[in-house]
């Protein structure tokens, strides 16, 4: 989530909003924020409902511990990425410069 | 191998049955994950402060980057 802090002000450009997921209570992901700097809100996903929908449950069981969806302002889907790479934001925020692009 | 007897040797592989098993079981759990092109499932979720969050409060406004870190205090 560092990596994400660390780009937020890209992604601000591309008029996107970041918000991480855990299954952490909101006390943890509140000492997590201060730990790292996060200014994007951390939602605390106790019941793993999100993460089931989101299908994250399946990807944690094949190994991959990340998973980093892309929403456009229709609620649609248009970007995923899986496992290492969503440690690394620079493809999230492609897809956020490419929707941006689009609607101009 | 047995799923009645329990001994620590096949603990391990105990706990993956029952996962495999739960998940199987488990109505509500998707097979696939969605998929670019799919509508995004929308939640409610507390932020750090306890604040409410929807995903639906982005609608027609921003694009969301939605992160699963699964657990806090992991790297990136």
């Amino acid at each position: 989530m560092k990596a994400y802090q660390g780009d937020i002000a890209k992604f601000e450009q591309t008029d996107a909003q970041v918000l991480g997921v855990s299954v952490d209570s909101p006390e943890r992901n509140r000492k997590f924020a201060q730990e790292i700097g996060a200014t994007f809100p951390l939602l605390s996903d106790t019941e793993k409902t999100v993460t089931k929908q989101y299908g994250v449950l399946m990807m944690i069981l094949r190994m991959a511990s990340r998973a980093t969806f892309v929403i456009d302002k229709d609620g649609i889907i248009r970007h995923i990425d899986e496992g290492s790479a969503a440690l690394d934001p620079t493809s999230a925020h492609q897809a956020c410069s490419l929707l941006e692009h689009r609607k101009q | 191998m047995s799923l009645v007897r329990f001994s620590p040797m096949e603990a391990g592989h105990q706990i993956s049955m029952a996962l495999a098993v739960l998940i199987l079981l488990f109505p509500l759990t998707p097979a696939v994950s969605p998929k670019v092109g799919d509508p995004a499932p929308d939640f409610a979720l507390s932020d750090q402060n306890g604040k409410t969050v929807k995903l639906s409060d982005f609608r027609g406004k921003k694009n969301v980057v939605l992160a699963f870190y699964i657990r806090a205090s992991t790297p990136g």
